[in-house]
């Protein structure tokens, strides 16, 4: 695969950014942590650490000890794209190295959706952006 | 079988004792193993095992271990055992505030707990009971009649007054004269009632006949609706009592009498479509000739932050939103140009963009009246084989601005006509990362190979807040929802490459089906929409127990519902014809993890968003009137307060000044131009060290010399329009303030010789939105004062809001002992400000002066307070 070359540029209209398209999961919360440009780092690792807190058991009302998140999820997604990536990779050299946990990291391609907005129309095109995930093991 | 024997009742309160005994007891090892005291001590050899008073290490651990353990154990079964009701581990939707008392306001499930709570059991014999409830767990009979039943009552004593009124006047309704004598009371009322189906079977009479009157012009557009709008009052084709309410080049009203019991509901304030639905779960308010959902009654600030953004969804029922619909003949050239003509005022000449003239998209924005913004709302152009179609939505708090104005452009036009769909076309909005997996959920339709269904379906379980672009368009007919018995799973995801290239398609307009449009947006379409319509005891018939599970079967007399799905800044928003509404929305509500919002939600969610909500639209006669009401009613409840009780406005220390300048109860735009005004007039060599007594001309008007003259001036004005005010002249021909929205450009204070300060001859401010966020701890509240930062104090400030400025233990300093500006620094007030749970600070929304030249910084003090606070700050950009 070689490099695409980049998109031309498209002149006298405001660019309006879509988020991608990603499905819905009311849980997600609890095992998924994405991650953007202006997310600050100590931010990221605190919900991270939030979200492995809910993993690690504690005593329920009768005394037993559960999981508050449950015990089907193996690891802690988290996903940044562009500019956050070198945010994420920090965050998996930290949780590596400082937190001694296992840390798999997974490159993506994930295409957006752009808006241009002219003053008599509106264009749209596709565009691909890179994305990393990590998956810290529980 | 025979029952259980009842257990004693000494039991019941052995077994509380039991339980409370041991949550309190914390166990405990008495006879601890890890020390050693053998009694061989006296042996001449000490080996290890021998020697006296060790500790065993392991064993002294796991003895420990064991206690503590059980320490954190008895804490929580003391937290747990005696504390708790069986009702408050409920997530909050399920609870109920008698269900203390009362156990069928508890889940089944848990009912015998919650009696057994209460001291009841369902198997005793005793005759003790709890409030209001009786032992078997069912409420007991109310002494006072209440609620519906108090209605009811009240409602007989009224028939009879007015059946006794016809006894004494010894005539019915329309003057002939009965012998009452003859007639016991039940008698009369069946003949008022037939006298009311008679004069409806009449009118239906009248609708049938081929018209006579207008034959000459029979073939207008405008006659044609005008006889079918009246033909549709008086069908019904269905056992639910549904049929269209649209008038034609006049305003619409709810004018049918279903219900003799009902006929005095709904005379001043219309009805929404869910109000009895909504009426027990929200409070509602009075407004705009509506009976609105103001916020539910369960507290739901925080709720309502996460439901947008991070998980579920939020619905509100938006039908009473307006919508004009404006029609004329394709082949008519002439018509078209002048719709086109209103198309274009109404949105401002914004709306001719292709997407929107095409009608792939809808336009969303402030409608525009005489070139003024009325109020924010949205354009459908629809252009069809035969007809083309005008369709717009707007704010009801200018219902007859707009329809005067429609009307006004209209009337003179044969080939145009107006339907006022008020009452004849409803709407849901539905937001949130679930909004679109909720709308799957309960959308089928009939037709599996509709192309617009399919590309709606590629959407399918997709998490949208922002991925669909505001503005797209969705359309196709769909099937009564009630069929389902409850909502389904939404298909599967589709691979996000489909996705992408569905949205690419979507904005060329292949989701929008203009044959269902012309069925939603004309009078027969929706009539034939509501024939059939099936009630709920029909639809129970058809639900055989041998299909449990399954949808009922669908047949060919079951009717279709066109709808239309627009995506708009604050969220999905589904029209559909007005009856249809209930039986979408009692689906949608069943779909878990969705809230319903009032408007109150609707202003917190524009809020959050840093956009602007109805409450913020100062610059409208509409918003602007909001404004002054609410400070009225702040300023009313602040007088009742006892003098010790209230804040002392006057008095407040604002270092170089005493007492708040402008009205401490609101946001006072009034004084607020004449200050900016007035202060244009001080010359640049003023002395403003000190207060001179105030000269006046020849006209008793104050001369302004320095900004402590410009001061009075604010009051002196106050005074002059209360006295217009009295004198019953209009204080507020114009608005004080004007909206400015090219945000780039400086816009220079009029001259100070150009206009004198009296109360009409000011000319209007300009101001422009901004929204601000507090650079470090603290609470701004609605009706802030904004300031410019002086250029004197400007480092001081900015190295405040760069955090640079530590103590002596690094940590951010406060700003309390950098005092206040003087008022000359006002620049502008916030109309809505609070804790802003997306950011995590304070964060607000408000308007400035647009000549104001602001540096990134700029300072916002609460009313009543001394503190200042930097924010940062930009333009709110308004389409």
């Amino acid at each position: 695969m070689g490099v695409q070359s980049k998109l031309p540029r498209v002149k006298d209209k405001r660019l309006v950014k879509h988020a991608p398209p990603r499905v819905y999961h009311q849980n997600e919360g609890s095992h998924v942590v994405y991650v953007k440009s202006s997310t600050p780092f100590v931010s990221a690792i605190k919900r991270i650490e939030r979200c492995l807190d809910g993993f690690r058991p504690v005593p329920n009302r009768r005394g037993k000890y559960v999981a508050k998140s449950g015990k089907h999820i193996k690891y802690i997604e988290v996903k940044g794209m562009g500019w956050a990536m070198s945010k994420v990779m920090n965050l998996g050299l930290h949780f590596k190295y400082e937190k001694q946990l296992k840390v798999e990291v997974y490159t993506k391609t994930i295409g957006v959706f752009d808006e241009f907005v002219g003053s008599d129309d509106e264009t749209f095109q596709k565009r691909n952006v890179s994305s990393v995930e990590l998956h810290i093991m529980i | 079988m025979p029952r259980k024997p009842p257990k004693l009742q000494h039991n019941r309160v052995n077994h509380k004792r039991e339980k409370m005994f041991n949550s309190r007891i914390i166990r405990t090892e008495l006879n601890d193993r890890s020390f050693t005291n053998p009694t061989i001590a006296n042996t001449s050899v000490i080996t290890f095992n021998s020697m006296g008073n060790k500790l065993d290490a392991p064993s002294f651990l796991k003895s420990r271990e064991f206690e503590i353990k059980s320490l954190e154990k008895s804490q929580l079964k003391s937290k747990y055992s005696s504390s708790t009701r069986v009702f408050q581990s409920l997530p909050r939707e399920l609870r109920r505030r008698t269900a203390s008392h009362n156990v069928r306001r508890v889940p089944k499930r848990m009912r015998p707990r919650a009696l057994k709570e209460m001291g009841l059991s369902l198997n005793t014999k005793d005759k003790k009971e709890t409030k209001g409830v009786s032992k078997s767990g069912k409420p007991l009979k109310k002494v006072h009649s209440r609620g519906r039943e108090l209605y009811r009552l009240r409602r007989k004593s009224q028939l009879l007054k007015y059946a006794g009124k016809h006894k004494l006047s010894g005539h019915l309704i329309d003057g002939s004269p009965i012998d009452i004598k003859k007639l016991d009371l039940r008698n009369r009322l069946k003949m008022i009632r037939a006298q009311i189906e008679k004069i409806e079977s009449d009118r239906m009479k009248v609708g049938k006949k081929p018209n006579t009157d207008v034959s000459d012009d029979a073939n207008t557009l405008l006659v044609k609706d005008r006889r079918v709008a009246k033909q549709a009052v008086i069908t019904i084709n269905n056992l639910t009592g549904a049929y269209d309410n649209t008038s034609v080049n006049e305003s619409s009203g709810i004018h049918r009498i279903s219900s003799l019991k009902y006929a005095t509901r709904q005379t001043k304030f219309k009805w929404l479509p869910t109000h009895v639905w909504h009426a027990k779960r929200a409070k509602m308010v009075k407004r705009w000739g509506w009976n609105l959902v103001n916020q539910p009654t369960m507290k739901c600030f925080r709720k309502t932050s996460r439901s947008w953004r991070v998980k579920g969804c939020i619905a509100w029922d938006t039908s009473y939103f307006n919508t004009i619909i404006l029609n004329c003949a394709s082949s008519d050239l002439h018509a078209f140009e002048i719709l086109k003509d209103i198309y274009s005022h109404l949105s401002c000449g914004k709306a001719l963009k292709t997407n929107y003239i095409s009608g792939y998209k809808a336009w969303e924005g402030f409608i525009h009246i005489n070139e003024e913004p009325v109020c924010v709302g949205s354009l459908l152009w629809i252009r069809g084989e035969l007809s083309v179609r005008l369709v717009v939505r707007f704010h009801p708090s200018v219902y007859e601005l707009v329809l005067n104005s429609l009307l006004e452009e209209v009337r003179p036009y044969d080939a145009i006509s107006l339907h006022d769909c008020r009452y004849s076309i409803g709407s849901i909005t539905v937001a949130g990362p679930k909004a679109l997996y909720a709308l799957q959920a309960i959308i089928h339709c009939p037709v599996k190979k509709c192309p617009q269904y399919q590309l709606w379906k590629v959407f399918s379980q997709m998490n949208d807040v922002n991925t669909i672009p505001s503005g797209s368009c969705f359309s196709f007919e769909i099937d009564d929802p009630r069929l389902w018995n409850q909502h389904v799973t939404p298909h599967a995801f589709k691979e996000a490459n489909v996705v992408l290239e569905s949205l690419c398609d979507l904005q060329t307009g292949n989701a929008v089906n203009k044959d269902v449009l012309d069925k939603l947006f004309s009078i027969e379409g929706r009539i034939n929409c509501y024939k059939n319509q099936q009630s709920l005891k029909q639809l129970g018939k058809r639900r055989t127990p041998e299909r449990s599970g399954k949808p009922i079967p669908r047949t060919d007399a079951d009717p279709t519902i066109p709808i239309c799905i627009i995506k708009h800044s604050n969220g999905y928003n589904i029209l559909l014809p007005w009856f249809w509404v209930m039986p979408v929305w009692y689906q949608l509500v069943h779909v878990p993890h969705l809230m319903i919002g009032g408007m109150k939600q609707m202003n917190q969610f524009a809020y959050e968003k840093s956009q602007l909500s109805f409450e913020d639209l100062i610059f409208t006669r509409q918003g602007f009137i909001n404004g002054r009401i609410k400070m009225e009613q702040c300023s009313h409840e602040w007088n009742r307060k006892p003098k010790s009780k209230r804040v002392q406005y006057d008095a407040l220390n604002l270092g170089s000044e005493t007492g708040e300048k402008l009205s401490p109860f609101g946001c006072d735009w009034r004084s607020f131009q004449v200050l900016r005004y007035a202060l244009n007039k001080v010359p640049k060599d003023a002395d403003n060290s000190q207060v001179f007594p105030s000269e006046f001309d020849e006209m008793l008007n104050r001369v302004i010399k320095n900004k402590f003259d410009a001061f009075e001036i604010v009051k002196d004005i106050k005074k002059s329009d209360k006295g217009l005010s009295l004198l019953g002249r209009s204080v507020f021909e114009k608005l004080p303030v004007r909206l400015d929205r090219e945000n780039e450009t400086v816009v220079e204070l009029a001259k100070a010789e150009s206009y004198e300060i009296t109360s009409k001859g000011l000319p209007q401010l300009q101001v422009r939105a901004i929204a601000f966020e507090c650079c470090s701890r603290g609470h701004i509240t609605d009706n802030a004062r904004i300031y410019q930062i002086p250029e004197s104090q400007k480092s001081y400030w900015i190295s405040f809001g760069r955090k640079v400025c530590k103590d002596v233990r690094g940590r951010n300093m406060s700003t309390n002992q950098l005092g206040v500006p003087g008022s000359e620094f006002i620049v502008g007030l916030s109309t809505s400000a609070t804790i802003n749970l997306v950011r995590g600070c304070s964060t607000g929304v408000g308007f400035i002066d647009a000549s104001s030249r602001l540096c990134e910084y700029l300072l916002v003090r609460n009313v009543g307070s001394d503190i200042c606070q930097v924010c940062t700050w930009h333009y709110i950009v308004l389409r």
